[in-house]
């Protein structure tokens, strides 16, 4: 059943939307991320012009970060304190990806933007996801125990000037790795469209030392509200956002990451860490080859200016 | 398919839709035409339309000939709504292909289609073809606005906007049904763009042109679709309030109904 998206100016059938939608969402609920970075380069490759699969993919996973942040917050699993910290720098950062964006669209280099930062987040926590997880599955194999590192441990970067309190999780460090975290998120979110989840958990865990019951929680308050900020920012500057889309890819996502939460409870944390490397090693070097090979056509057409999105 | 012909054929008669013809002293033959759809609404279940052209050669009003002899032949033009646009080349600097060069057209025709009941090359000459600026690849010298111009993207850009499926030729479009009446029928594809296109339908006879008509008809959204398409363009801010709260909404139902 084939569906006309307004702003995508393009038919796509309905039920391969909600079909990838759900796909990346089975994914999402089993590895706990965003899937934001798998969804995006799923939508450019199949054909959707790529502003409108960013700017649409930011309310897709404000969507799918929505659920599971509810449910951290019945757990008390989330501090507020720290997530104003990281929301407001976001936020900040997300205005400026979204000027970069509209700025590198006008000079015809987006696409080579979003291929190489994909392929440089992507490859980095990729290969730093596949060592730590063969690691941790040989550690198992050898029946070694090692203690999780203790939250609290300082290391430099705790030590900066303007120290902060952050009671909830038991941390006094310095506000601007906080800061610095936040914004750059932020930033690489609303250019990339990528929640960020999976650049944010690793950089709250090791660098800023949150303890690990909240680290999720927040990091998907901090989700929302940079993917809900770059939705905003997207709509205004370049009306890329396509809400029909969208939603299709929501329906699919809330669904899919349900049966994906339960398929979880299956497999051993460094198995699904495993996993979850392989495949975003994979998405890396898909754009790898896009960057690296000889392009089949050498020439490509857009349209100028704001009625140009549908190119 | 010959039945939905034939109720269009029918539709055509008892249409009253006869525009003014074309007025030229010297040409004795004119064009009356009629068009199936007036107006193309994109709905969400689009996925293309065929759409139909008639029309008649008649005598020019006044002349003493009542009937038209010899044979003619029928070029149809579709344009569509002209649009800025960009052709850009990738070369290969510091190991990865990106753009380089580019080349701008500005109010360049977005669709461009040419229809004809024969051959162009069994209906005219290339001089002819050239002087009307008839096919794809005449269009873009006209609109290429860079000072120091490189040929070489006109060829690229009619190519690319082919295998769009934007521009082309058909030369089985248009049947003779009499020696004088005819139709024409242009598929359009499902991402068409939207707005105002012009039909110019040239009468050929001996290799020339005798005579032209143009006719406009319009490809707009309707309903949803135009309502969405509207929103994201005049109140942008509020469009994006809205994104952000049907995700918030939605995310909150997905959490509730699975209750994880």
């Amino acid at each position: 059943m084939q569906i006309y998206l307004p702003i995508a100016e393009l038919s796509l059938n309905l039920f391969f939307l909600v079909g990838i939608g759900g796909a990346v969402g089975f994914l999402s609920g089993l590895f706990g991320i965003g899937g934001g970075f798998l969804l995006t380069p799923l939508l450019i490759f199949s054909g959707i012009p790529a502003p409108v699969a960013v700017a649409s993919v930011s309310g897709q996973v404000a969507a799918a970060s929505t659920s599971g942040a509810l449910s951290y917050f019945r757990r008390g699993g989330i501090d507020f304190h720290l997530a104003l910290y990281l929301v407001l720098s976001g936020i900040i950062g997300a205005f400026l990806g979204v000027a970069a964006f509209s700025a590198l669209r006008a000079a015809g280099h987006l696409e080579l933007v979003i291929s190489l930062g994909y392929l440089v987040f992507l490859g980095f926590i990729g290969v730093a996801m596949i060592i730590e997880s063969i690691r941790a599955i040989l550690r198992s194999r050898r029946g070694v125990v090692r203690p999780a590192k203790l939250p609290g441990q300082h290391n430099w970067v705790h030590g900066l000037p303007l120290r902060i309190r952050f009671k909830r999780s038991k941390l006094y460090i310095s506000v601007l790795p906080v800061l610095f975290i936040g914004a750059s998120i932020g930033f690489l979110g609303a250019l990339l469209g990528i929640g960020g989840g999976f650049i944010l958990v690793p950089a709250l865990v090791y660098i800023l030392r949150v303890p690990g019951n909240l680290v999720i929680g927040t990091s998907l308050v901090q989700v929302i509200a940079i993917m809900a900020a770059a939705t905003i920012l997207h709509s205004v500057n370049s009306q890329s956002v396509d809400i029909l889309l969208a939603f299709c890819l929501m329906v699919g996502g809330v669904i899919g990451a349900q049966f994906g939460a339960s398929a979880g409870k299956y497999l051993r944390g460094e198995q699904l860490r495993a996993l979850l490397a392989l495949l975003v090693l994979g998405v890396a070097i898909r754009f790898a080859l896009v960057l690296l090979l000889e392009p089949a056509d050498l020439f490509s057409t857009a349209v100028l200016g704001i009625q140009g999105l549908a190119q | 398919m010959r039945i939905n012909w034939m109720k269009r054929f029918s539709i055509f008669f008892f249409s009253a839709v006869f525009l003014l013809a074309f007025n030229n002293a010297g040409f004795s033959q004119r064009l009356v035409n009629a068009l199936s759809d007036k107006q193309i609404s994109i709905d969400s279940s689009f996925a293309g339309e065929t759409i139909s052209f008639f029309g008649n050669i008649e005598p020019e009003i006044g002349e003493r000939e009542k009937v038209i002899e010899g044979t003619f032949n029928i070029i149809m033009v579709i344009t569509g709504p002209s649009i800025d646009r960009v052709v850009r080349e990738k070369s290969n600097k510091f190991i990865i292909w990106l753009n380089s060069n580019s080349q701008v057209y500005e109010k360049f025709p977005s669709y461009y289609w040419v229809l004809s009941d024969a051959s162009l090359d069994d209906i005219t000459t290339p001089e002819v073809l050239e002087e009307y600026s008839l096919l794809p690849k005449h269009q873009p010298q006209k609109f290429s606005k860079n000072a120091n111009k490189d040929n070489r993207f006109d060829k690229e850009l009619v190519r690319l906007m082919k295998e769009e499926g934007y521009f082309g030729i058909n030369e089985n479009a248009i049947d003779f049904h009499s020696n004088s009446f005819y139709s024409g029928r242009l598929e359009l594809p499902a991402n068409v763009p939207v707005g105002s296109y012009l039909v110019q339908t040239y009468l050929l006879k001996d290799g020339e042109v005798i005579s032209q008509k143009a006719q406009g008809f319009f490809i707009r959204k309707t309903g949803f679709e135009r309502f969405l398409g509207n929103f994201a363009k005049q109140s942008p801010l509020l469009y994006g309030v809205f994104a952000v709260i049907l995700a918030l909404f939605t995310g909150w139902l997905g959490g509730v109904a699975f209750r994880r």
